[in-house]
């Protein structure tokens, strides 16, 4: 089996330390480290991503699996930075959290997790979290995109609160919104202005590609 | 025992840890234990009738919860409880409840596996949001429904007198008051006055709304129940706890809810059927819970009338009726929408289920229980038909498990594209807040269908 297989099946075993030593020997191979990651490591938490989908693997197995993946890259981490042949990160910085006053954040934990392992770095604020608090850290860090998870109708309400501030404080241009959750649908984030939106985790990732390329 | 304060006290001290590491710690606690104890989901034994598999199910929870307690996303600390405590904490549980008052009262009370006594029953629409002109009506039709024990209404949409309804928010305050008066009326424009609310506010959960509005003067009962929320998977917070102090010094009643998704942080339906039972112990200490609303929930499907859920149900109930007197109000969670052929068979099912397992009923979350409008009643009359004639019937888990799969038959495969079928002002006539004929016959052939599957309905 090639070395790319290899590493994604690793990813997909969630076999940490063998996502470490295929890294090792990619590099010992001359290999690019950015086509490693795509081609192998990534390719394995596509799988993953789709398993856990279908109900087939659980959350601590995807968990598990985006750890291992997390281990070999780090292996790549030097090679990529010093050759500056991409970022590992290429996406950029995404804020996430769950809106004030709602505690349900698996769907958005779930968001975090492919996010992570898809080019973004991810500042995860947890859940009930101030709509101020979203803003000052999304400002502070440069945020290249903000996620939002609602799940109830008594805090959706927040999401165009946060939507407004931020064109009151005028950096709605530079702070791409995407919202999800259980009651927010497709209609009411273009209502509210909001920059993307996704029904599910997968979509979250393309969704948040869009708005940070932009 | 184990006070509410010395837990306090304990949510102070335990072992810190992040809560990603406490979730890490409940799948390898979990993954360990089901296979020291031998737990397996079996599709062919959707309510098996393994008496030993309910007992190592129920002490592989209380090792489960000796070992991990419950996390406080306070203080970032686990919260753990010795095996004595645990049994001295169980054992000093109510085994009853009493809802509403006069005629209207209903009893809730710890059931046997295959008990010939009735399961009692809520009639709920369990949070479904609806707008404010309808919710007298939708509050009605429920309370309404014959077999009904208890009642909880659906929750406010959108707005109240104009302003966005939001958590936290003085709105929300001024919401639960008026959501539970009307709820009241409701019941009365039932002819059930004394009908007790088994969860008084669904819109509102903030300590400040539920306290606001938990007064006679609007319209609670003494014996409603407010509830207490714990957070997947066995988490807790101050937020939650504080209604506490007051629930136990007024003297409401107070009910556990807790909601582990099957496919989340407990894994497959064995470790979610562990965590189940265990989120019953903390309910005890963090919450003095008098009784227990589980929902477990297939994370992506977001019901629990699926093979390995309904199994789930039946062996965690079994496990707790074998070897407690916890009162556990178990909740049907449909896929389907109202008044679809497929939302009767889903509801069927869990009443069968949980009740020859022996648990109480509480139906039902509908279409995935979360789209506007989307309740109704007449399943929900039938959840509590079909549960009361499996009881008469004296119904044992052997015959139970073949009749479970000839309805899973019927709708399992359409589980992931469930029709959402339609909303409460197109089943029912608006004015006189009665089924349409359309929706009757419906319930009417569901019941013939349903007595050539064995169901006695003379035993009604
Ligand atoms: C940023 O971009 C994105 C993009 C996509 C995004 C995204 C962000 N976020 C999510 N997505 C998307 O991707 C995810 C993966 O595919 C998906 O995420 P989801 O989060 O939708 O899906 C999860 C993977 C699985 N789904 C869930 O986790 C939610 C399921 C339901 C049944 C639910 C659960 C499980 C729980 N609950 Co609660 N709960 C309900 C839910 C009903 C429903 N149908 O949603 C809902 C949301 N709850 C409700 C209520 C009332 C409550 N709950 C409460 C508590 C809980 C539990 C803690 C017990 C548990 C939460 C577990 C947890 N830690 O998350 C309380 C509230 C606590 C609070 N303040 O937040 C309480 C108030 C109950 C009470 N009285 O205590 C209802 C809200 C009603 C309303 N007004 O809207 C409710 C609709 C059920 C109902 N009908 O009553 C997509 O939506």
């Amino acid at each position: 089996m090639d070395i790319l297989k290899q590493m994604a099946e690793a990813v997909i075993a969630g076999d940490a330390e063998h996502c470490v030593s295929l890294a090792k020997q990619a590099m010992e191979n001359n290999l690019d480290p950015v086509e490693v990651i795509q081609q192998g490591f990534s390719k394995g938490m596509d799988t993953v991503g789709g398993k856990f989908e279908s109900g087939e693997m659980f959350l601590p197995e995807m968990m598990q699996a985006a750890e291992a993946m997390k281990g070999g890259v780090a292996v790549l981490k030097p090679a990529i930075e010093s050759t500056g042949s991409g970022s590992l990160t290429e996406f950029g910085k995404a804020v996430l959290a769950t809106i004030q006053g709602d505690m349900h954040d698996i769907g958005k934990n779930i968001v975090k997790l492919l996010l992570s392992t898809s080019g973004f770095e991810i500042i995860d604020l947890g859940k009930d979290v101030k709509v101020a608090v979203i803003i000052d850290k999304a400002e502070e860090i440069h945020a290249d995109v903000i996620g939002v998870s609602a799940l109830m109708t008594t805090t959706m309400g927040y999401m165009p609160e946060l939507i407004q501030e931020l064109q009151e404080l005028g950096i709605k241009e530079e702070l791409p919104v995407m919202v999800g959750g259980a009651p927010v649908t497709e209609e009411w984030a273009k209502e509210i202005g909001a920059d993307g939106y996704a029904k599910d985790a997968v979509g979250a990732v393309r969704t948040a590609k869009g708005l940070a390329k932009k | 025992m184990v006070t509410f304060w010395e837990v306090l006290e304990r949510c102070g001290k335990g072992q810190r840890m992040q809560e990603s590491d406490y979730d890490a710690l409940l799948y390898k606690s979990v993954s360990k234990l089901i296979e020291k104890y031998d737990i397996k989901f079996d599709p062919g034994q959707i309510v098996p009738d393994d008496d030993s598999l309910a007992d190592r199910a129920y002490e592989a929870a209380v090792e489960l919860f000796e070992q991990v307690g419950f996390y406080c996303l306070d203080t970032k600390r686990v919260v753990r409880f010795s095996r004595s405590e645990i049994e001295e904490r169980v054992a000093l549980a109510p085994d009853t409840y009493t809802w509403g008052e006069g005629k209207d009262r209903g009893v809730t009370y710890s059931r046997k596996v295959e008990d010939l006594r009735d399961p009692s029953f809520v009639a709920s629409g369990l949070g479904v949001p609806v707008p404010q002109d309808m919710f007298v009506k939708v509050c009605q039709a429920i309370a309404s429904v014959p077999l009904a024990d208890a009642f909880c209404g659906v929750s406010l949409q959108d707005t109240f007198r104009g302003i966005p309804i939001r958590a936290g928010h003085p709105v929300e305050v001024a919401a639960a008051i008026w959501d539970v008066s009307k709820r009241r009326e409701a019941a009365r424009l039932a002819g059930r006055p004394g009908l007790g609310l088994y969860a008084m506010i669904s819109c509102a959960e903030s300590t400040a709304a539920i306290i606001a509005a938990a007064r006679e003067q609007f319209g609670a009962l003494p014996a409603d129940v407010t509830q207490n929320g714990a957070i997947a998977e066995l988490k807790v917070d101050f937020a939650r706890m504080n209604k506490v102090p007051w629930q136990t010094e007024s003297g409401a009643g107070i009910a556990g809810l807790y909601g582990p998704l099957m496919g989340g942080y407990a894994g497959g339906p064995e470790g979610t059927m562990l965590t189940q039972i265990a989120h019953f112990f903390l309910g005890l200490f963090a919450f003095n819970a008098d009784y227990h609303i589980p929902f477990p929930i297939d994370l992506h499907q977001v019901c629990n009338s699926t093979s390995p859920m309904l199994w789930l149900v039946s062996v965690y109930s079994q496990a707790l009726a074998r070897n407690t007197h916890l009162l556990n109000e178990s909740v049907s969670m449909a896929a389907a929408g109202p008044a679809t052929r497929m939302l009767f068979y889903e509801l069927a099912a869990h009443a069968v289920t949980a009740t020859v397992s022996g648990a109480n009923l509480v139906a039902a979350g509908i279409a995935r229980d979360k789209y506007p409008e989307r309740v109704s009643t007449l399943e929900i009359q039938t959840a509590s038909e079909v549960g009361h004639i499996v009881a008469r019937m004296g119904m044992t888990r052997k015959e139970a498990n073949p009749l479970v799969k000839a309805l899973l038959s019927k709708y399992e495969k359409d589980v992931p594209d469930a029709p959402l079928g339609k909303k409460f002002s197109e089943i029912y006539d608006m004015e006189k807040v009665t089924p349409l004929p359309e929706y009757l016959k419906l319930y009417e052939s569901i019941r013939e269908e349903l007595a050539k599957l064995g169901l006695n309905y003379s035993l009604l």
